[in-house]
């Protein structure tokens, strides 16, 4: 009796470990299909085969859907992707019965894309293909924000003139000239406006919140990220170039490749998010924050330092109960999208 | 030491059935209860849903409407009748998917005809499975509540809240007594079922024609029919369900939670699509009498079931249904679209009856989808 407490127990402990996790995967639909020459129906074999070809079907449109930098990573390991095609498109559920139509037996299908392992694959490729000479790749970034401190704002100068006239119109009868008299006032106004842009003065930051995120993107796509710090980088340099203008410097940009190299490190990672207006979204109520980021990945590498990806300008939005948290999910949105746009532009370089 | 031998065969295949049995017993997905929620846009709650706002608006001294109160009781003493579904209410859960009591719409409109005025309250709600890990609608079960009365005064606002509560409330006819009657067939299936939604409802000029107040608002006519429709097909053939599409901008259904939170789920793609095309709407004279005539009120619809980006038509139907009322000559007026309205609850019902006669479509299609 004990001994089937016992396993009762286990049983139940078994069965909740095995419990009802819901993976999270991405449906394609696609039609496959098989050649069956001899009959209007398919044997088990054939459906077998409609079946195969539609999770390599699937699989093809899902990558055709992708951007063209994930487009490019995935066609370099297309064969490996195939050679084991259950493991990245798991599920394939038929969606009807199938049809037989001028020699093909076609069936549509619901299929299921393992996105988790294709990121695991495109990883393991990029990091064999980096590892090569058995060598972590070390990446430091530099990712500087901004946003409007105050605005001073011009009035439009506006010049008016003025002018008028008196004209005399005088109609003519029969009789010679009648005695009426029209006037007719013409009024002619003019003038110019004189336009000034406001001047905006910037506050600039390291944001504290973005590099955790950042940092996750770059480590997951295997790199080691080195803190700005550990390399010489003056981030205060980059901080005060973008209070007074668009750009980083070239003395800035120099200084920090120059350390970077130094310090031994392959790839140096840059990005200016500007943060703009606050506004309340219409749809939800909740205060809405845009930031703008341009960034690039500096190969420090070879005999020159080279930009060998670059991102933006792209707009991300960011909702939040209020703006300090709209402004932090926007920099948040902003910073990790450009950074794996980035990891993606760089994964494809160091493929070929 | 663990050997087989030690342990006995006998033992072994006690332990497998035991595992089974468990597996069998504890199978159930956790879902954590998120509340009850307006579906659409924060600003336009007031105006949307000017009744259930204002009841919701009534918070007692803990802050909780009639809504956060009632529903909570509602799931908490039947959340057990729902199949393969462990529904954590106010505790802490890892879980990832939510259940939520949304409501998609509220209409009342008033019609004067001769000295009565007659009210009709359109309310659907759906329950919603969300998944906040991927922020996606996993599953919805439409509810669909039509409720006509006749009165002798114009109904003021009172009137008009008070009917609204009673229509989510009341024992005998409410959402809340409808959805109870639908618990036990209610479960979460795993990815690897599909699912139907109602892409299209069309209301083609011959029908327009018989809409009476929807003329000037079709958008919202074709709103109530997909959830009408739904409703009758989820109901009757116990088949999972997403909502209809028009609804939401870009596929995204956004929820506003009593405690004024909003969040923003995408809807997914459905496996099968379902257009409904409302052809005509008619009233003919049938049978002229002494003291009243028969007329004989037919609607004609189509339904087609099938995938669009496929390219493949599962089912496509032209359904009639065909109806002789008698009008007293001595009547003024006669409100034909509640004639057509009751009409158009009938074909539904019939255009479920004849999926379930078609054996291939039904075995082909619709099993696919069932909730089991």
């Amino acid at each position: 009796m004990f001994k089937q407490v016992t396993f009762l127990i286990c049983g139940i402990i078994l069965a909740t470990m095995v419990g009802t996790v819901q993976a999270e995967y991405k449906k394609i639909k696609v039609l496959g299909q098989v050649e069956t020459k001899i009959t209007k129906t398919a044997t088990t074999n054939q459906k077998k085969r409609a079946l195969e070809d539609a999770r390599t079907k699937a699989l093809n449109k899902y990558i055709a859907g992708l951007d063209s930098q994930r487009v490019r990573i995935l066609n370099n390991i297309i064969d490996q992707l195939k050679n084991n095609i259950t493991v990245y498109v798991p599920d394939v559920v038929a969606l009807d019965d199938g049809s037989w139509s001028n020699g093909y037996w076609t069936i549509g299908v619901e299929a299921s894309i393992n996105e988790a392992q294709i990121e695991e694959i495109i990883n393991q490729n990029i990091q064999s293909a980096s590892k090569k000479k058995g060598e972590e790749i070390y990446l430091s970034f530099v990712f500087v924000a901004r946003e409007t401190d105050s605005v001073r704002k011009f009035e439009d100068k506006k010049t008016e003139i003025t002018s008028e006239s008196e004209a005399v119109n005088i109609s003519e009868s029969e009789d010679g000239l009648s005695g009426q008299n029209e006037r007719v006032m013409e009024k002619t106004s003019g003038g110019s406006t004189e336009k000034k842009a406001d001047k905006f003065s910037y506050r600039s930051y390291i944001p504290e919140d973005i590099g955790s995120k950042v940092s996750e993107v770059f480590n997951k796509a295997e790199y080691s990220v080195v803190e700005p710090f550990e390399a010489n980088i003056d981030t205060k340099s980059f901080i005060s170039d973008f209070v007074e203008g668009d750009e980083i410097s070239d003395v800035t940009k120099k200084t920090a490749t120059s350390a970077a190299r130094s310090a031994g490190l392959n790839y140096l990672a840059v990005a200016t998010l500007d943060v703009g207006e606050q506004m309340v979204d219409q749809a939800t109520g909740m205060k809405k924050v845009y930031v703008r980021v341009n960034g690039y990945i500096w190969d420090l590498e070879g005999k020159f330092v080279r930009k060998v990806c670059s991102v933006g300008p792209v707009q991300y939005s960011g909702l939040g109960e209020d703006f300090k948290v709209a402004k932090t999910n926007a920099l948040i949105n902003a910073a990790s999208s450009a950074a794996k746009d980035l990891v993606d532009q760089l994964r494809l370089k160091q493929s070929r | 030491m663990f050997s087989l031998e030690n342990f006995g065969v006998k033992n072994f295949f006690v332990f497998v059935l035991m595992v089974f049995s468990a597996s069998a017993l504890f199978a159930s997905q956790d879902v954590k209860y998120a509340g009850f929620a307006f579906v659409g846009d924060f600003g336009d709650i007031a105006t949307r849903f000017k009744y259930t706002n204002i009841l919701n608006s009534n918070k007692d001294e803990d802050g909780r409407s009639i809504f956060d109160k009632e529903v909570q009781i509602f799931f908490q003493d039947n959340a057990s009748l729902m199949q393969g579904i462990n529904l954590t209410i106010g505790e802490d859960s890892n879980t990832k998917i939510a259940m939520a009591l949304a409501i998609t719409r509220e209409n009342i409109s008033i019609v004067n005809i001769d000295d009565f005025y007659k009210v009709v309250v359109n309310l659907s709600c759906n329950l919603t499975f969300l998944n906040f890990d991927g922020m996606k609608v996993v599953a919805t079960y439409p509810i669909y509540l039509e409720y006509i009365d006749v009165r002798k005064t114009l109904p003021d606002e009172e009137y008009k809240t008070k009917l609204i509560e009673q229509l989510f409330f009341s024992e005998d006819f409410s959402v809340l007594q409808t959805l109870k009657g639908r618990m036990q067939n209610i479960t979460l299936k795993n990815d690897a079922f599909l699912n139907m939604k109602v892409l299209n409802v069309i209301v083609e000029d011959e029908a327009k024609l018989n809409l009476q107040e929807y003329q000037d608002n079709l958008s919202m006519f074709e709103s109530i029919i997909a959830q009408r429709f739904a409703d009758t097909l989820s109901n009757r053939l116990n088949i999972s369900f997403l909502p209809y599409s028009k609804d939401y901008l870009g596929g995204k259904m956004s929820l506003v939670f009593s405690d004024a939170k909003v969040q923003d789920f995408q809807i997914p793609d459905a496996s099968y699509g379902i257009d409904l095309i409302i052809r005509k709407l008619v009233k003919n004279l049938y049978k002229e009498g002494i003291g009243e005539d028969a007329f004989l009120y037919g609607i004609y619809i189509t339904v087609k079931v099938y995938d669009p980006e496929l390219n493949r038509i599962y089912w496509d139907e032209k359904i009639k249904f065909g109806a002789v009322k008698n009008i007293p000559k001595l009547q003024k007026t006669f409100d034909d679209f509640a004639v057509f309205d009751e009409m158009t609850g009938i074909i539904m019902v019939e255009a479920t009856k004849k999926i379930k006669e078609d054996k291939k479509f039904y075995t082909e299609v619709i099993t696919r989808c069932l909730n089991k």
